[in-house]
């Protein structure tokens, strides 16, 4: 599958934790009622990941059955993409720097605020979104991709490596306060039940 | 009833199927069996060729063949075949090759394949093998490594596996091993333990298993088991079961493993059992 | 909420139980709605004082704190009644219907139903909704579409029924990757849907050009990939009657020439199947349903001596025209490992 599930645009400050300006979903390949919970968990996973990446840094973490794609500028902007596996991984970033170049020059920095009403008026986020889920403009984005800047990709295998030493997934979930009881909930069951193999 | 396989074996393998409440399982398989002679999942559920055959195979373990009327099974199976050959799974006509495996193991445990119609059954499995070497569940079905096995041990069960294209197969069944050591069961598929049993299986049947980095793949089945439980899980650092436990065994024993009961590559069986019923299943080498 | 298993006895015709309320309340949304398109189990911490069933835009969920009770309750009941006596077939329904919602694996209770079905003490209508909505929640249920397959062989068949069966197998190859039962599924239904009216050229078709738009936006699904190569090899097994039919032919597969046969018709999409594939290994790194798509292709004629020359052009990416294929890596290496074995043996 060649899939973008969520864009996220997220603002690091010096003190305190990352501040989410605006996102977009397409959630439509989840179930109805999962819809909420896996919205929760991506602006959460963003945040995470915001927090964990240096400045002017790049990473791409595996996350079970997706793939989350994530830039922090130097000016502490960030983008967070989630997509799945097939999306190739050049394509996102570039697609990541787009995005922000695009953000940075329509909402100017002093806005850069969590609930502030200059991001939720953007709306460039859904557009890329529906764009770039078809596989050849994502091509045509790679036909820019040479003017990435050399800043090379960190690539890990689970969420879990980019943690810090003695930090637990499961103790962020359930700290977090992003997250709503159902939510959790929702996690511990997904922990349980494998994926698993009716033979077949 | 599957469960109960899964388990038996496992402790089997390991040498300590004593432990294990013999009458109670055997009391329970003969609740389980209907009028019509098929054995269901449970007590009262419905009789299917899938639980008929574990509660065989259960049985053979045990010794106790005795214990019920295999005559009535005999005749359960033997009235599962449809004129092309395949077999139903149970009265409500699905069909799929997992059934003919099903089907010639079972009449195989019981020495009775003559019931059946044998040329047409192989010439159904037949009918289920792709360009790749591969076999689906119908024909025409996407090759699947869960279907390889059953295709390939109904194949080897009715000394068929010169029909088989050899080579083709393995390579594909090899291509199954991942960078990782272990083996998933189609093309792009995260790797599983119960692969280690469907694919070492079949390659041991058609004499291709050494074309495995079996090294890698032994190194991945033990990375799945569970360090708290001793279970095993698909893949590592996943929840174990009884189903995943079995086939990590089994894995392990086919690689070589001299801590465990040599398993039998078709019937996934202790070796011990199958001589001692003296079925000798064909098995090609290179 | 746990009872003791003595009490469902008891509580088994007491129609006010929370259990019977729950379960009416379900068959209430279910009876007035007869487009629900999903089912789900909804996680909530703690039991208000409210149903627990929701319904929402034509989808239906139940609260997880009930699930337990309701089943377990559903279950034991549903292995206690007989059908056959004082008309208790109707409690039968109402147990078994919601039991398979809860837990869709157990083979018997579908059983159940078919005998009910069989016995014209119920139709099929409420079948194929239940089984749709089990497939909202689980995909792969091969217990649910094997009951569809029994009731599509055993009820009078709406004139839209196989468009029905094949848009549900849309949802469920997308809803999850690889999804085995479901391709199965569409592969029975179109073949079923042949034997009952006939080698249907658009049918085929329509199906070839879906598949084209789905297998470009699921590269990694072998499953989908496979169902493009039953396709194609029922073309081919099917030249004789498509001979037959040469306009309609030439019209859906867009023969500019008007002179060729269905042979001709066969190479021609193999080959142009055999560019696009190319097209899509250059330009999407390491898919290994890819090379296998090829393998197909090659084996079924289109092979000749420029498969080297393309094997070169993946080695050495600066050829391509196509920037992304710039990190050859080690899994594409592996597969074109793989590829050039397979041709050795192939040719062979």
């Amino acid at each position: 599958m060649v899939k973008l599930y969520s864009l996220a645009i997220l603002h690091r400050s010096e003190q305190g934790s990352p501040q989410l300006l605006r996102a977009a979903y397409d959630l439509s390949s989840f179930g109805f009622f999962q819809r909420s919970s896996v919205q929760e968990f991506m602006a959460f996973t963003a945040k995470i990941l915001t927090e964990r990446t240096s400045a002017a840094s790049r990473q791409s973490v595996k996350q079970g059955e997706y793939m989350c794609h994530i830039y922090v500028r130097a000016d502490g902007l960030c983008c967070v993409l989630t997509a799945d596996h097939e999306y190739p991984q050049r394509v996102a970033h570039t697609l990541l720097t787009k995005v922000l170049d695009d953000f940075a020059a329509r909402v100017e920095s002093s806005l850069w605020i969590e609930a502030n009403a200059a991001c939720a008026a953007y709306s460039g986020l859904e557009a890329s979104l529906a764009k770039y889920q078809n596989p050849r403009e994502a091509d045509a984005l790679t036909k820019v991709q040479d003017e990435l800047d050399e800043t090379k990709i960190i690539l890990h295998n689970t969420i879990e490596a980019v943690l810090q030493r003695g930090e637990k997934l499961d103790d962020l979930v359930s700290k977090s306060q992003g997250l709503s009881d159902a939510s959790k909930m929702f996690y511990k069951t997904a922990r349980k039940t494998n994926s698993c193999c009716n033979f077949g | 009833m599957n469960g109960i396989y899964w388990s038996l074996t496992a402790m089997d393998l390991m040498g300590k199927l004593g432990e294990m409440d013999r009458d109670g399982i055997i009391l329970f398989i003969k609740q389980c069996q209907h009028e019509n002679g098929g054995i269901g999942a449970s007590v009262d559920h419905d009789p299917h060729l899938l639980y008929t055959l574990s509660a065989v195979q259960i049985l053979c373990l045990y010794d106790a063949l005795d214990a019920i009327d295999c005559e009535k099974i005999v005749n359960y199976v033997k009235k599962l075949q449809n004129d092309d050959g395949s077999f139903c799974g149970d009265q409500w006509g699905e069909v799929d090759t997992r059934f003919s495996m099903c089907a010639v193991a079972c009449l195989a445990l019981l020495g009775r394949l003559d019931a059946i119609n044998i040329d047409n059954a192989v010439n159904f499995v037949i009918s289920c093998m792709n360009f790749d070497g591969g076999f689906g569940c119908r024909p025409g079905s996407e090759s699947h490594s869960g279907q390889v096995y059953c295709c390939v041990g109904m194949l080897s069960i009715t000394g068929h596996l010169h029909l088989i294209k050899a080579d083709s197969l393995g390579w594909w069944l090899c291509e199954r091993q991942l960078p990782s050591g272990g083996l998933n069961g189609r093309p792009e598929k995260l790797p599983d333990v119960c692969y280690s049993w469907w694919v070492v299986a079949s390659l041991r049947i058609i004499g291709r298993v050494d074309w495995l980095d079996k090294n890698q793949l032994r190194k991945f089945i033990m990375a799945c088991q569970d360090v708290e439980t001793g279970g095993f899980s698909d893949r590592p650092n996943d929840m174990p079961d009884p189903f995943h436990t079995l086939f990590g065994l089994a894995g392990l024993s086919l690689l070589g493993e001299s801590s465990l009961k040599t398993i039998n590559p078709v019937f996934c069986m202790p070796q011990q059992v199958i001589s001692r019923l003296k079925i000798q299943p064909q098995m090609l080498s290179l | 909420m746990q009872r003791d298993p003595s009490d469902y006895k008891k509580m088994a015709h007491d129609p006010y139980c929370l259990e019977e309320r729950i379960i009416s309340d379900l068959q209430a949304v279910m009876k007035k709605d007869p487009n629900l398109e999903e089912f789900d189990v909804v996680p909530v911490t703690e039991a208000k004082n409210r149903s627990p069933i929701i319904h929402i835009s034509h989808n239906l969920g139940i609260e997880v704190w009930c699930v337990k009770t309701v089943f377990m309750y559903c279950y034991e009941n549903s292995f206690k009644l007989d059908p056959m006596w004082k008309k208790e077939y109707l409690r039968l329904e109402r147990y078994t219907r919601v039991a398979l919602l809860l837990n869709p694996n157990i083979a018997t209770l579908w059983n159940t139903r078919k005998r009910l079905i069989a016995n014209h003490l119920l139709d099929g209508d409420c079948d194929f909704l239940i089984s749709k909505l089990v497939l909202s929640q689980k995909p792969k249920c091969v217990e649910a579409l094997s009951h569809r397959r029994w009731l599509l062989q055993q009820v009078s068949l709406d004139p839209q029924w196989v468009e029905t069966e094949l848009s549900l197998c849309d949802r469920l190859s997308s809803r999850m990757k690889c999804n085995y039962h479901a391709w199965s599924h569409r592969q029975w239904v179109y073949s079923q849907s042949l034997k009952l009216q006939g080698f249907n050229l658009n049918l085929w078709a329509s199906e070839f050009e879906i598949s084209d738009v789905w297998t470009k936006f699921h590269l990694s699904d072998h499953s989908g990939w496979h169902y493009r190569k039953f396709l194609l090899d029922h073309f081919r097994q099917n030249l004789g009657k498509i001979e037959q039919n040469m306009d309609i032919a030439r019209k859906v597969l867009g023969d500019s020439t008007g002179t060729a046969t269905s042979s001709q018709l066969y190479m021609n999409l193999l080959n142009e199947e055999l560019q696009k594939n190319q097209d899509l290994i250059l330009s999407f790194n390491a898919h290994e349903t890819l090379w296998y798509y090829r393998r197909f292709l090659l084996q079924a004629g289109t092979i000749d001596h420029s498969e080297s020359l393309f094997i070169e052009k993946c080695c050495n990416p600066a050829k391509s025209n196509c920037n992304s294929a710039n990190n050859v890596d080690a899994i594409q290496m592996r597969y074109l490992e793989h590829h050039r074995r397979w041709l050795s043996d192939f040719c062979l």
